[in-house]
């Protein structure tokens, strides 16, 4: 799994901080699953990952809406 | 030859009669209360927490209500003579302590004791929720629990307009709506419990009229205000069966989260965007919760765009109707509820995926060791300045 993350976030660099933290670990607020197991149950980022394995990476999602008037604290 | 007086009198001879006090009491310590009366008087009032044998069946049938022949039995039929005979029957069938209501259900009305009517839906009710009635997994039983059911939707938006209609027609006794939002112009692409002659309305009056014009079986109970640490406990005060969260900002999902396992209430998630949505049940005990999933929200820094990323209209609307189903489900005590399932659908591929959900032990919320005891108010921020 490791290797074919470090695959994609080369090819797509902003992937990293949405992936990792501090570049060697899984963050916190996303998943990712092989073949519908999460891969902290399994080895983590040492998972094997096979030719065909449907692999998810899920970040939380909230949903839509932060328009006028909703935001609690701006930066 | 006997005559019935006779076998009557030496029926009573022979068995155990208890006074409505006495019968009390041994309910009171486990007793099983039979009716051996006829079907059509069970159908027109019975002494609450009865088991209906009635006499013609009574050997056959005994057995399944009863298995455990030591249970102590109190006995009533409508004057305590039927009651009487079956009391016999019983002790000739092995069971250790049957006893007679003296007086029977009639004497036990008189005196002022609580009886129970059935409830049955009405004539109206059969008809509107006749295509529910045919199903065998809901019937009249289910509808009843239905029309009982208090279910709770966090947002009356994209999620929770597709969820509270199909709610209300499913004759959801009391629907809840948490909304501080006024309808938008923008809405309307996908928020179909409201309408151009609402625009401007406070959402929840607008979803109110809605629901009530769809089903009048339906009471509305409006929360203009947004959640917070403040009032999720007043919210929540009423009691909810199911919480069907829509909602469409971090803080808002945690504290449902939370107040959901410290409250024992089950909830279903949604959320969506553009073409991908998400389902799953969160059922405190059973499965995770959400935490287990996403301990803490993203830091400000890779918080989502606050511009709305885009959604496609129709895709709250599968999703929301899934959220929905899964309510019914979960009231209805049917099925398979998604606990510890993540259903994914892609819409453009048109296919579902499932994920495996577990509970994490180190959740700080629902694990062995919780470190959160008391809400948390997140302060969403919106990452990039001057939208």
């Amino acid at each position: 799994m490791r290797e074919l993350l470090d695959d994609l976030m080369s090819r797509f660099p902003a992937l990293r901080g949405q992936l990792l933290e501090g570049d060697a670990e899984l963050a916190p607020f996303v998943n990712v699953y092989v073949e519908g197991e999460d891969v902290r149950t399994r080895q983590g980022l040492d998972t094997p990952v096979g030719e065909g394995s449907q692999i998810v990476l899920l970040p939380a999602m909230a949903g839509g809406a932060m328009s006028r008037g909703q935001s609690l604290g701006r930066g | 030859m006997p005559t019935y007086r006779e076998l009557l009198q030496s029926a009573r001879a022979s068995i155990e009669e208890v006074d409505a006090n006495a019968a009390q009491a041994m309910l009171a310590e486990g007793a099983l209360l039979v009716d051996v009366r006829e079907p059509d008087e069970w159908a027109q009032g019975r002494i609450p927490g009865a088991v209906h044998v009635p006499r013609g069946n009574l050997e056959s049938r005994i057995e399944n209500a009863a298995p455990d022949r030591s249970q102590p039995l109190v006995i009533y039929c409508a004057a305590g003579n039927r009651s009487a005979f079956a009391a016999k029957t019983l002790a000739e069938l092995g069971y250790e302590r049957p006893v007679s209501l003296a007086g029977g259900y009639v004497d036990w009305q008189r005196n002022g004791l609580p009886t129970e009517l059935p409830r049955t839906l009405g004539p109206a009710r059969q008809t509107r929720y006749s295509r529910h009635l045919l199903i065998p997994e809901v019937g009249e039983e289910g509808q009843l629990k239905l029309l009982d059911s208090r279910i709770l939707l966090i947002g009356a938006g994209g999620l929770g307009s597709p969820a509270s209609l199909y709610l209300a027609a499913a004759g959801v006794g009391r629907l809840g709506i948490v909304d501080a939002d006024v309808v938008d112009e923008t809405n309307l692409q996908r928020q179909i419990a409201h309408s151009t002659d609402s625009l401007g309305e406070p959402k929840t009056d607008s979803a109110r009229r809605r629901i009530e014009g769809l089903n009048p079986d339906v009471e509305v109970v409006a929360f203009r205000e947004r959640l917070t640490s403040e009032n999720i406990e007043r919210i929540l005060e009423p009691g909810w069966d199911v919480i069907v969260d829509g909602a469409d900002n971090f803080p808002t999902r945690y504290l449902v989260n939370d107040a959901s396992v410290w409250h024992d209430i089950p909830v279903v998630h949604g959320s969506i965007f553009r073409f991908e949505g998400q389902v799953t049940v969160f059922k405190p005990g059973s499965g995770p919760c959400y935490r287990c999933l996403f301990p803490q929200p993203p830091p400000p820094e890779l918080a989502p765009s606050c511009a709305e990323g885009g959604v496609l209209g129709v895709l709250p609307g599968v999703i929301g109707s899934i959220q929905a189903t899964e309510a019914l489900k979960l009231a209805l005590g049917i099925g398979d509820p998604l606990i510890g399932r993540l259903l994914l659908y892609d819409a453009l591929s048109g296919e579902f995926q499932e994920m495996k959900l577990r509970r994490d032990p180190a959740c700080p919320v629902c694990g062995e060791d919780p470190s959160i005891m008391d809400y948390v108010d997140y302060v969403e921020f919106c990452a990039g300045v001057g939208h």
